[in-house]
């Protein structure tokens, strides 16, 4: 087991009162292992992302819960022990490309500079690993002094991934990783995250709003709605076979080209404000098959089959 | 655009803007009221006499005429003579003033700066604290010191009470080291007079130090709302994200970015000062440019007026020149 997280509450303590952006999110992943996390705007995917690596913006704060990796509890680490976790085990990849590199320094000495950061090589050293990285991710070895605004988005986004693997992580954590990018160039950066996989056995947990994505590249998939998990199952089973009623609703919004109709399904309603959310499930207002509980009480995280499912449906 | 493609530009760029400048001071002493030539000879001067004077002056030519001969003479860096005592070449007489000048404007520009950064460093990172509130009262409280008042405190505290510093001037006499650039303190230096330095550094602190507190506010503001804005951008948390120390992050990344807009202003600030020591200097009986020119300008020396400002018009074109290749330098993105 490489990552458990167990119980996970994170809030945020804003002026207008507390925000539950992650509450009792519990999960695990093995090595080599993809794992996407889908869910709308403002679910708290991006903020279970960051209270992994520990880095959840000033207001917000982890509550409960545990982080382990490898058996070491993050939660409870120094800022020292943090920065050589961050980098060296878990790496991140970012949302926005373009303003993820600093626009002053030269990629390939940002790439050098994080290997320093961690390791103790030598200046030329580091720099003989940065222009590998720069190959391995398809950017040619003569971009090494290039700047940030030199480059398109998609190759700052394989920048980005060559300072992530640089130091061999066990874990990349990738934020919304093609969301400011196009089709084409989504799809090279998702084989290259499936090499990486394959070729260093590297673990990724994927966050994306878009589940068809997800479905192609990632083992299983974790549904978060409101701050919670409502499902995490193995991809194909929850294309197939979804338990949680807001997953099966998501599936069905995924527009498909091949079909005759071209109405876009969507899910009526929108997601509720974490200052205040709904009593109870917090689905329940916009879920075809709430039951009179589940306005009452929150609905208990079941396991079948070895997938989780959190919802009244399966029982108390 | 490579580096160098960029400073040949910028450094051509100068001559359009060096030769519109100098029109207009050219055009603007023209218009102005007031004949010189009656400024130096009075009123009571004979119609021949002040013929002969307009003519040795080149006042009687066309104006086209006038305005080449004033850029002919102006490219053998002859600003043409004073007016009145001794009628010595301009350019010389702002020789004898200016590095006194410069030298104050550069000592109140570190202070400035540095106290600056320092200040607006400690408030944008504790945004929102108590070392944030501090700072930006400070900010307020020191921009509205008045300069002889600052400077009249100094100098009962440090001179007059504790005798640590002296109160005027720019150099005790006899120690004047000998005038390679005219400033004393790299003269000293360059001369290797470890007295002169001295001496001419203990001169330079309280002046320095009452230009720079002042404008030291500006920076601190500046310097924090520039400092908070990169530090909430993404790269910064990609950096620790990275695992790079604080240190590093805050120095390397936000800092240099945090710069840039703040470049700008240094180097308005410096043109500012240079122009604008004048109460300082009259606080500290600096021997400088601003004392200097107010008393030519009660007595109407026009070639001196003329001359010193096409002297520093020159001269902050030439600030701005540096300014902007040291932006290239920094900003890689500039270089269009």
């Amino acid at each position: 087991m490489l990552l458990e997280i167990k119980d996970l509450h994170v809030y945020y303590f804003t002026k207008r009162g507390v925000v539950r952006a992650v509450e009792g999110v519990s999960f695990e992943l093995d090595r080599a292992e993809i794992l996407g996390i889908v869910g709308e705007s403002g679910s708290g995917k991006s903020t279970l992302g960051l209270a992994i690596m520990n880095l959840v913006p000033s207001l917000g704060k982890i509550v409960r819960g545990s982080i382990r990796l490898d058996g070491k509890d993050l939660t409870k680490m120094s800022e020292k022990e943090l920065r050589d976790i961050r980098g060296k085990e878990i790496a991140m990849v970012f949302q926005d490309p373009m303003t993820s590199l600093d626009p002053l320094m030269r990629i390939g000495d940002q790439i050098v500079e994080t290997i320093l950061a961690h390791e103790d090589v030598s200046k030329e050293e580091a720099k003989r690993r940065a222009l590998e990285l720069l190959e391995e991710v398809g950017i040619s070895k003569d971009r090494f002094n290039d700047y940030p605004h030199q480059l398109s988005g998609g190759m700052r986004q394989r920048v980005m991934i060559a300072m992530a693997i640089s130091l061999n992580p066990k874990l990349i954590i990738a934020d919304e990783p093609t969301t400011a990018l196009d089709v084409i160039v989504q799809d090279q950066i998702m084989e290259l995250f499936s090499k990486l996989r394959d070729e260093f056995g590297v673990a990724i947990i994927l966050i994306s709003h878009d589940l068809a994505l997800e479905l192609e590249v990632s083992d299983k998939i974790g549904v978060m709605y409101a701050g919670w998990l409502m499902e995490l199952s193995k991809s194909e089973e929850l294309a197939k076979k979804p338990l949680n009623p807001y997953a099966r609703e998501l599936l069905k919004a995924i527009p498909n080209v091949e079909l005759e109709k071209q109405e876009l399904l969507s899910i009526p309603g929108s997601p509720p404000d974490l200052h205040d959310p709904p009593t109870g499930c917090r689905f329940h207002p916009r879920c075809p098959d709430a039951m009179p509980i589940c306005s009452k009480e929150e609905p208990p995280t079941k396991s079948i089959d070895g997938r989780l499912v959190k919802c009244w449906l399966y029982g108390g | 655009m490579s580096l160098r493609a960029y400073v040949i530009t910028r450094i051509l760029m100068t001559i359009p803007m060096i030769l519109i400048l100098l029109t207009l001071v050219f055009l603007v002493m023209r218009v102005l009221p007031g004949n010189p030539v009656i400024a130096i000879v009075g009123m009571k001067a004979s119609p021949q006499y002040i013929k002969k004077l307009e003519h040795q002056l080149g006042l009687d030519k066309p104006l086209w005429q006038q305005y080449l001969d004033y850029l002919g003479n102006l490219l053998r860096g002859d600003l043409g003579r004073s007016m009145i005592w001794g009628k010595r070449p301009v350019i010389q007489e702002i020789m004898d003033h200016f590095p006194a000048t410069l030298e104050l404007t550069i000592g109140g520009f570190l202070v400035s700066v540095l106290l600056g950064l320092a200040t607006g460093m400690l408030a944008g990172i504790r945004s929102g604290g108590k070392v944030d509130a501090s700072m930006r009262i400070y900010s307020i409280v020191v921009y509205s010191l008045f300069i002889p008042l600052l400077g009249m405190m100094l100098q009962l505290v440090f001179g007059v009470w504790f005798h640590m510093l002296p109160v005027g001037g720019r150099i005790d006499p006899g120690l004047e080291p000998p005038t390679i650039t005219g400033l004393y303190v790299l003269d000293s230096i360059i001369s290797l007079k470890m007295d002169s330095l001295i001496n001419s550094l203990a001169h330079l602190a309280l002046p320095s130090f009452t230009l720079g507190l002042v404008l030291s506010g500006i920076y601190t503001r500046l310097v924090r709302s520039s400092l908070m804005e990169v530090l909430g951008q993404d790269f910064i948390r990609a950096c620790k994200a990275r695992g790079l120390p604080g240190r590093a992050i805050l120095f390397k990344h936000a800092l240099k970015n945090a710069l840039i807009p703040i470049l700008t202003m240094m180097g308005l600030q410096f043109a500012l000062l240079l122009a604008g020591a004048v109460l300082t200097e009259t606080t500290f009986s600096w021997p400088g440019m601003g004392t200097f020119l107010v008393e030519r300008i009660t007595y109407r020396d026009f070639t001196t007026i003329q001359g010193s400002i096409v002297f520093y018009a020159l001269f902050v074109a030439l600030v701005s020149l540096v300014v902007d290749l040291v932006y290239a330098y920094v900003d890689p993105r500039i270089r269009y």
